[in-house]
């Protein structure tokens, strides 16, 4: 089993990587705000090469303003790179490279919300079936995904299980451990947080970043897991990594640590 | 700019177009559907039986209403994916809809997009909001799926949609863009909070999770900083808040940049409200000749008389706009 560290910035890369993973994801999952700069971009895959690590760019869903910064990243990785995609205007360039694409836990619909995993017995059982499949366990999707040359598919760690079995198909998947993502938003409630005289002004508007400092845990009595509001994104935890030979069984050959989300730099 | 109006009831189409709407969209999700997949897995993205015809019977008959006033009727089949055992139900569904009368399919899957060609079906094509459409390379990407229209996500400040209209005229798509009602706090098709209460019974809109009350804590260094004890207040911002939202400020925009459809939200609705959002937007388009600020007064007007609340970043679809 492959385990990769997903980092957003040099120094969570630099505090965090060990010999333990053998790759790192490198870059935004879910804001173009926090798209790193060329000049990162090149000290990550340095870092990489120092460390004998295979490096993907983690890109995000984006408006023209990130996808202009993402082309320009796009030519500083090599063949054997990866780039994680989570938009369809992202692949749809991307494809344009010769470096390997990989369609992120984004772009892989799922039923993530946490509150699936307690209708277990109270629902029909194809219904909750239903519940643990992926957009990926279409035979029309992988199509989709064959003709832009994506090799590899990438999961959540949902309550409710995997449905979804790569075995015997052309994708390799992945599984992120242990911050499953839930939604996200452009009307960002950590932007501009600090300061009083935002703290009703919500909307889509230039930020300096507040997400880095600090996150919102959510919790009610009508979800068993905490919430975890980080940056733009929602997020629950979820510390149960099925067994290894369940996650070979299903196709699933790499493991995805994105811990970093948690620790406010 | 047309003014698209939901329907979920056979008599609404007549009064609503009568109003002023100029296209309907609804939903069906029939006894067959819910027997074997139940609302949960709804075959659109309302899990909501008030927000939904039940049976092809009704479609037909408020297909029939509208165009008795040349308004057509969008079925709307958007849920993120169709499972395999779905698809065969979902194409049906989709055979029947267009038999009923309705002129344009309303999606989100691409691999539905694929089905729906290969079926040969001849019916016009829209990409809901569930498939988020941010850039002019996901416009492309969609053309190629021969998609004529893009609904555009909630989540764009009007400056991204001029720019995105501009690419979309290049394209030849038309576009569409919310201006009033269910201004998500999250990105329709990046969100997979179930719209379920306690106990997981199906409840009305104004409940979603992402309304709920929730007990914040600020977690991380900066909680401290200056302002730091208004961050778990702020993200309470969304508590209990209505889904009486506007984008009314931007039509002088939409207008210029040359946006096709107005979309009001709010399949569930009451047919009242329906019918005063239809004749609200139909008297703010009357008024799209006024200089931008008395325009902008007057939408702040039309705002505060349909809903007894001054305008707000929590109600506005374009602050930039409305509000700054």
């Amino acid at each position: 089993m492959e385990k990769v560290l997903a980092v957003e910035n040099i120094s969570s890369l630099e505090r965090l990587f060990s010999k333990e993973f053998s790759r790192v994801y490198f870059g935004a999952e879910t804001c173009e705000q926090k798209i790193p700069s060329e000049v990162d971009v090149k000290k990550a895959i340095a870092f990489c090469k120092e460390n004998n690590a295979g490096f993907s760019l983690m890109t995000c869903f984006c408006t023209d303003f990130g996808l202009e910064k993402l082309q320009k990243l796009f030519p500083l990785l090599s063949e054997k790179d990866e780039l994680i995609t989570n938009d369809f205007g992202v692949l749809n360039e991307a494809s344009k490279y010769n470096f390997k694409l990989v369609v992120g836990r984004l772009l892989n619909r799922q039923f993530r919300d946490p509150r699936i995993s307690s209708f277990k017995g109270k629902f029909p059982e194809e219904m909750i079936n239903h519940l643990s499949l992926s957009q990926a366990s279409s035979p029309g999707f992988r199509v989709l995904l064959k003709g832009f040359n994506v090799s590899r598919v990438e999961f959540d760690n949902c309550l409710q299980g995997i449905g979804t079995s790569l075995k015997g198909t052309c994708f390799s998947g992945s599984i992120y451990s242990p911050i499953v993502f839930v939604a996200a938003t452009r009307m960002c409630l950590l932007a501009n947080s600090s300061k009083l005289s935002s703290f009703k002004k919500v909307g889509i508007f230039p930020c300096s970043k507040e997400c880095l400092g600090k996150s919102f845990r959510l919790d009610s009595k009508d979800f068993s897991k905490q919430l975890l509001l980080i940056g733009n994104g929602l997020f629950f935890e979820n510390k149960k990594l099925p067994s290894q030979k369940e996650l070979e069984q299903k196709g699933i050959d790499r493991v995805v640590t994105n811990t970093s989300l948690m620790q406010s730099e | 700019m047309k003014i698209l109006s939901p329907l979920s009831k056979p008599f609404e189409a007549g009064p609503l177009a009568e109003a002023g709407a100029t296209e309907f969209y609804c939903g069906i999700v029939t006894k067959e559907w819910e027997d074997k997949f139940s609302y949960i897995a709804s075959s659109n993205l309302r899990h909501d039986k008030v927000a939904n015809f039940s049976s092809f019977k009704d479609l037909s008959l408020a297909v029939e209403a509208g165009s008795e006033h040349n308004v057509p009727v969008f079925c709307v089949f958007n849920a993120h994916f169709y499972s395999e055992k779905q698809m065969a139900l979902v194409l049906n569904h989709v055979g029947q809809a267009i038999d009923a009368g309705v002129s344009k399919i309303i999606v989100s899957d691409p691999v539905f997009i694929s089905m729906l060609k290969k079926q040969g079906f001849k019916t016009d094509i829209v990409l809901s909001t569930a498939n988020p459409v941010f850039n002019s390379a996901s416009l492309g990407f969609f053309k190629k799926f021969g998609i004529q229209r893009i609904v555009l996500p909630r989540h764009l400040t009007v400056k991204e949609i001029e720019g995105l209209a501009k690419s979309a005229k290049k394209l030849g798509l038309e576009l569409e863009a919310f201006v009033l009602n269910a201004l998500c706090p999250y990105i329709d098709g990046l969100c997979t909070l179930q719209h379920l209460g306690k106990n997981s019974d199906f409840v009305e809109a104004s409940e979603l999770a992402c309304r709920m009350p929730f007990k914040t804590t600020c977690s991380g260094k900066a909680c401290n900083e200056t302002g730091g004890n208004s961050s778990s207040l702020k993200a309470c911002v969304w508590q209990n808040t209505e889904t009486t939202s506007c984008g009314l400020c931007a039509l002088k925009s939409f207008e210029k940049a040359g946006i096709n459809s107005l979309k009001i939200a709010g399949r569930g609705n009451s047919f009242d409200k329906k019918l005063a959002d239809v004749k609200m937007i139909k008297h703010a388009l009357s008024l799209l000749d006024l200089p931008e600020e008395e325009f902008k007064s007057e939408m702040h007007g039309l705002f505060f008389k349909a809903n007894k609340q001054r305008c707000d970043f929590k109600y506005c679809y374009y602050p930039n706009k409305g509000l700054l």
